[in-house]
C-alpha cells in the first residue's frame, strides 16, 4: 500500500461527512460532488447546501472483484441512490444482509471506508443503508 | 469563437503494425511500442515527422515521465517529437483524432499514431486500483468502485429496462468467443457457450467474468499520411472525439452512451453516411454491455434491439462487429486499443485480415475512455 497524503481526504471532509453540495445561487441547480461553474446556466456564483440524508436505492451492484485497500471488506454493495431532493450518488450500500432491492428506502451513515494499514491513515466517508436496519 | 479556415487535406492509412496481444513478461513498453511503429513505418514505406503516442498506464507502470521522447532515443529517432495523449483506454482513439487533425490542417504530411500498454507489469492484485483510476478518484473510486460496477449498474437497467434476461447478454458474450476463435491473433481463442458464461463467477452483479473483456499488453501504430503526399489504401473519411464530461451520478439515462452518440453523429455528417452505409465495425466492448449499448448508441441498430438481434447473425451478415472478437477476445490493450481497432479495420477493408471477412466499402471505429466520458468515432473507406 502506498503513502497517502492526509490533506486530500481532510480537505472535503464537509464532502464526505455531511454530504454538503452546492447550489447556484443564479438558477438553483444543486449539485453533488460541488462543482465550480453552473452546468446548466454557466453561472460562477455557487454556494454551500447540505443535501438530504434519506432517498431510496434506484440500482446496486455487488462487487466482488475489489481494489486491494478493500480486500477485508468484500464483498462491496455499490449503489445509485437518489436522495430525497432528487440528487443522485454513487455510495455504498451497507447493512444489507444480502440482496437489496431498488426503491429501498436507505440513510446516510458515516463509515470507514479503508486502512492504509502500514501508515495508519484510516479513511471516513458516507455509505447509506436500507431505513429498516436502524434498531 | 468562429473556426478557423484550414487547408483540407484528404488523409489516408499508409501502413499499420501491430503486437499480438498477451502476456509480454520478457518486453519492456518501448519495446513493444517499437515493433508495432517500426512495422507500421516498413508496410507504408515513408517516415513519420511526429509521433503521437497512447497509453492508459505506462507512466504508472514503469515509472517513467516523457515515455514517448525515451522511446524515440531507443528508435534512433532523435529529431522526432513525440506527443504523449491520455484519454483512459480511450487514448488511442484521442492520439487519432488529434493526429487527423494535424494532417488535415496541414501541419504535417506524415504522422505515426501508436498506443501501448502493458497491465501484466504490475502485480495482479494491483489491477483493480489501477483500473479505478478511471473513475473520479474523490467520489467513486475512494469508496471503491472500479469501472465494472458502473457497467454492472448500466447492465442492470438495460436489462430492467428492455426486458432481457442475463442468458440475453450473454450471447454477445458467446459471439465475441466465436469470432476470437477464428482470429490467430486473438488473445483468447476458445469459444464459450451461454453455460460458459451463466456459470462463471459473479464479478458484479449482475455481470460475470465472461463479460469482462481480459487485460492485455500490447501496442499497435499506424502511419497517417495527406493523400496528396503518399500512396494510401485506406481513407480516413471523418474522425471525432465527443466528451460526455457528465458523472455517472447525475445521468438520466444509464442505457446511451452519450459520449459514443455524439461522436457518430458528427463523424456520419463529416463522411457523408448514414449508419446503415456502415459494413463493419470494432467497438469498444471491454464490458459485453458497452459492446451491446455502442452499436447501439452509434446507430447500428435500434434502442433495446442489440441482444436479439445478436442472436439472430445480424452482426455477423447486416453489419460485421468486432470480427476481430472485440476487445473481449481480441484482448483489452486499454489506451491501445483504440489503436488495435484501427489496425483490424484497414485490415478488414484491405483483405489483410488473418481471418475471414466478407470484403466491405465502409468501416467504423469505435473507442471509449472511461465509462462514457470521452469516445472516438472515426469512418474508414477503402480506396
Amino acid at each position: 500500500m502506498r503513502r497517502e497524503s492526509a490533506p486530500k481526504f481532510w480537505r472535503v471532509r464537509e464532502q464526505y461527512y455531511r454530504i454538503v453540495g452546492v447550489k447556484c445561487t443564479e438558477c438553483g441547480k444543486v449539485y453533488f460532488p460541488p462543482v465550480l461553474r453552473c452546468g446548466s446556466c454557466g453561472s460562477r456564483k455557487m454556494e454551500p447546501l447540505e443535501l438530504s440524508n434519506r432517498g431510496k436505492l434506484i440500482s446496486a451492484s455487488v462487487l466482488h472483484q475489489v481494489p486491494a485497500p478493500f480486500e477485508k471488506a468484500k464483498p462491496l454493495v455499490l449503489g445509485l441512490v437518489e436522495l430525497e431532493n432528487g440528487i443522485k450518488m454513487l455510495a455504498q450500500i451497507v447493512d444489507t444482509d444480502g440482496e437489496v432491492k431498488p426503491g429501498t428506502e436507505v440513510e446516510m451513515v458515516v463509515r470507514r471506508v479503508c486502512v492504509d494499514g502500514r501508515y495508519g491513515l484510516i479513511k471516513y466517508g458516507y455509505k447509506f443503508r436500507p431505513v429498516r436496519a436502524r434498531t | 469563437m468562429s473556426k478557423r479556415v484550414m487547408p483540407d487535406s484528404k488523409v489516408g492509412i499508409a501502413g499499420v503494425g501491430a503486437v499480438v496481444p498477451g502476456r509480454h513478461y520478457d518486453r519492456t513498453p518501448s519495446s513493444l511500442l517499437a515493433q508495432a511503429l517500426l512495422s507500421a513505418i516498413d508496410a507504408s514505406g515513408v517516415s513519420p515527422d511526429v509521433v503521437y503516442v497512447a497509453s492508459m498506464t505506462v507512466e504508472q507502470v514503469s515509472k517513467q515521465l516523457l515515455f514517448g521522447s525515451y522511446a524515440m532515443a531507443e528508435l534512433g529517432l532523435k529529431d522526432i517529437l513525440a506527443i504523449r495523449v491520455e484519454a483512459g483506454d480511450g487514448s488511442g482513439g484521442l492520439a487519432l483524432y488529434n493526429a487527423f487533425l494535424a494532417v488535415k490542417s496541414g501541419a504535417y504530411d506524415c504522422i505515426g499514431v501508436v498506443g501501448v500498454d502493458k497491465p501484466h507489469d504490475i502485480v495482479s492484485t494491483e489491477l483493480n486500483t489501477l483500473l479505478s483510476a478511471l473513475l473520479h478518484s474523490d467520489y467513486e473510486a475512494y469508496f471503491g468502485a472500479i469501472p465494472t460496477s458502473l457497467a454492472a449498474l448500466m447492465a442492470d437497467q438495460y436489462l430492467r429496462k428492455f426486458g432481457y434476461e442475463y442468458e440475453d447478454l450473454a450471447e454477445w458474450v458467446v459471439n465475441m468467443h466465436s469470432k476470437g476463435s477464428a482470429n490467430p491473433n486473438a488473445y483468447m481463442r476458445k469459444r464459450a457457450t451461454v453455460k460458459d458464461v451463466v456459470e462463471s463467477e459473479v464479478v458484479a452483479s449482475p455481470l460475470r467474468l465472461y463479460d469482462v473483456a481480459p487485460v492485455a499488453d500490447g501496442a499497435a501504430a499506424v502511419i497517417l499520411c495527406n493523400t496528396d503526399k503518399v500512396r494510401t489504401d485506406v481513407e480516413v473519411a471523418s474522425v471525432y472525439s465527443a466528451p460526455n464530461n457528465t458523472l455517472f451520478a447525475w445521468r438520466d439515462d444509464l442505457t446511451t452512451l452519450y459520449s459514443t452518440r455524439r461522436a457518430s453523429e458528427v463523424v456520419y455528417k463529416m463522411a457523408g453516411i448514414k449508419p446503415s452505409d456502415v459494413g463493419v465495425a470494432e467497438v469498444h466492448d471491454s464490458y459485453s454491455i458497452f459492446g451491446v449499448l455502442a452499436v447501439e448508441s452509434l446507430g447500428l441498430c435500434g434502442l433495446g434491439k442489440a441482444l436479439a438481434l445478436v442472436k439472430e447473425g445480424y452482426f455477423d451478415s447486416k453489419v460485421l462487429i468486432n470480427m476481430s472478437g472485440g476487445l473481449k477476445a481480441r484482448g483489452n490493450t486499454l489506451g491501445a486499443s483504440g489503436l488495435y481497432q484501427l489496425v483490424e479495420i484497414y485490415n478488414q477493408l484491405t483483405g489483410k485480415s488473418p481471418y475471414k471477412i466478407e470484403p466491405r466499402d465502409v468501416g467504423i471505429v469505435h473507442n471509449m475512455g472511461g465509462v462514457d466520458m470521452v469516445s472516438t468515432v472515426a469512418v474508414l473507406r477503402r480506396v
